[in-house]
């Protein structure tokens, strides 16, 4: 058996909250009701202070290590933290403030769907609209190797343990979202195959790229955007109350997914690179136009039909889904398309868009 | 938990078996504007006339639209085309019965 590379270095806090999380996380086994009490002021103060939680960097950091305690690995965390009842009190003050930002900003439509078949109708025209995604499209026309490293870094946040967000929610669901659920998980955890899990796949291909794949390794690089994608799913996923907007999270995600996957991969043709790097995008595009079908109407319209209640938070987890993917998409856009790095600083072997290259291995658009 | 079989339903009926086989019939459901969706263990024959060959996953979606870029299966360009279907004109379980109005 082979042990995955894990982060043993922590990340760098980027504000009063992670550091004193940082602190603890670090720090001696036995934590001083003091450094607790430093960070539950910080947390508190922070989210009733924040401009934007979407865009704080300090709070999603801080709300991704608490939600990493759960996932692993975090070789960097010196004892056993996922059920410390301080840090789950911190994470509780995050969680709200992300919430209500949330429930302010991310577009519902009016009036909501009356029944199931209006749901399933409702996320199909919702998700219509990124049928022809404007960052893949992007992508699959200005490929360069910095912004296709760039790219897989953002993405590395979530896909090195892609699905497990989502994993969550089976134990919460029952019945025939239950059943749809897992079925399309067994689908992202390889069917059995242990080469065929997406996450792994999607490490061979950042390895064919020449990147690190261990979880994390590229922490410290990702703007709040990306870590928000993350931390939207881990709390929808990691709360029974909002069982149905991870249904709906993951309906919109699969939704959304195939014509994309297919000019990532484009993308990547285009620059030289074979199978052994585009599997995961190519795999992507024949199971996602399967998973579609069974997240929209046998995992999200079953679930609004046999728990009517949760309709309105299924949508809303589809909503949010987009949204907040779309500030991620859009803020690559931005930077790349102005010349900058998308990225908060570089590391040693990582290309990224507007450093200083010599102009050979510039690859000409 | 008990020494009975656990496969039991909620009700406590026995489930007499989870493995599939000859007796689980393979599932075709045409989705409304998309694919066939394809549930069960399958063979594909890629052509008339060409060895059938098993499918790399157990749930497949066929291209109805013929647009797709992976046919026979469905890479999702039935949206981008703003492919159509009629809604089903045959009662499968009975086929004398009268299905709707036609055109």
């Amino acid at each position: 058996m082979t042990t995955a590379p894990t982060r043993t270095v922590a990340p760098t806090a980027r504000g009063p909250v992670s550091t004193a999380l940082l602190e603890i996380l670090t720090g001696p086994e036995e934590t001083p009701a003091s450094g607790y009490a430093a960070m539950s002021e910080a947390a508190a103060t922070a989210v009733d202070a924040s401009q934007d939680v979407l865009a704080d960097e300090d709070l999603q950091l801080a709300l991704f290590l608490l939600y990493l305690l759960h996932y692993g690995p975090a070789e960097f965390v010196t004892a056993d933290r996922e059920w410390d009842p301080e840090l789950l009190r911190v994470r509780t003050v995050l969680e709200a403030g992300f919430e209500a930002e949330l429930r302010r900003r991310v577009p519902l439509p009016d009036p909501l769907p009356g029944d199931s078949a209006q749901l399933v109708d409702t996320m199909f025209a919702m998700t219509g609209g990124d049928a022809k995604p404007t960052l893949a499209t992007w992508l699959a026309r200005h490929p360069s190797e910095e912004i296709l490293s760039e790219f897989l870094v953002h993405r590395s946040i979530y896909t090195l343990r892609e699905a497990d967000p989502h994993a969550w929610g089976i134990a919460r669901l029952r019945g025939r979202a239950k059943a749809a659920l897992v079925e399309i998980q067994s689908d992202e955890y390889g069917g059995g195959r242990p080469e065929r899990v997406h996450a792994t796949i999607f490490a061979q291909t950042m390895r064919g790229f020449g990147l690190d794949d261990t979880p994390d390794h590229y922490l410290d690089l990702v703007p709040a955007p990306t870590l928000a994608s993350m931390n939207l799913m881990s709390l929808f996923g990691l709360h029974r109350r909002l069982r149905g907007a991870i249904a709906g999270h993951l309906a919109a995600f699969e939704m959304t997914s195939s014509i994309p996957n297919k000019y990532y991969g484009r993308a990547f043709r285009k620059l030289g690179y074979d199978a052994d790097v585009t599997w995961y995008y190519d795999e992507h595009v024949e199971a996602d136009a399967v998973h579609e079908q069974i997240a929209a109407r046998d995992l999200a319209g079953a679930l609004a039909q046999d728990e009517p209640e949760l309709l309105e938070d299924v949508l809303f987890g589809a909503a949010a889904c987009l949204y907040v993917d779309g500030l991620m998409g859009d803020h690559m856009l931005e930077c790349w398309s102005d010349g900058r790095t998308s990225l908060r600083g570089s590391m040693p072997g990582l290309q990224t868009v507007g450093s200083e290259a010599p102009a050979e291995e510039r690859v000409a658009l | 938990m008990s020494e009975q079989d656990p496969r039991t339903t909620d009700d406590g009926s026995p489930v007499l078996s989870v493995a599939h086989d000859a007796e689980d019939p393979v599932v075709i459901t045409p989705c409304p504007d998309g694919p066939l969706l394809v549930r069960g263990d399958v063979l594909i024959a890629p052509e008339p006339g060409a060895e059938p060959q098993k499918p790399p996953r157990r749930v497949v979606a066929l291209c109805r639209c013929n647009m797709s870029s992976i046919a026979p299966f469905c890479d999702g360009s039935h949206k981008l085309a703003n492919f159509r279907t009629r809604p089903p004109r045959y009662n499968i379980g009975n086929p004398r019965e009268d299905p709707g109005e036609e055109d």
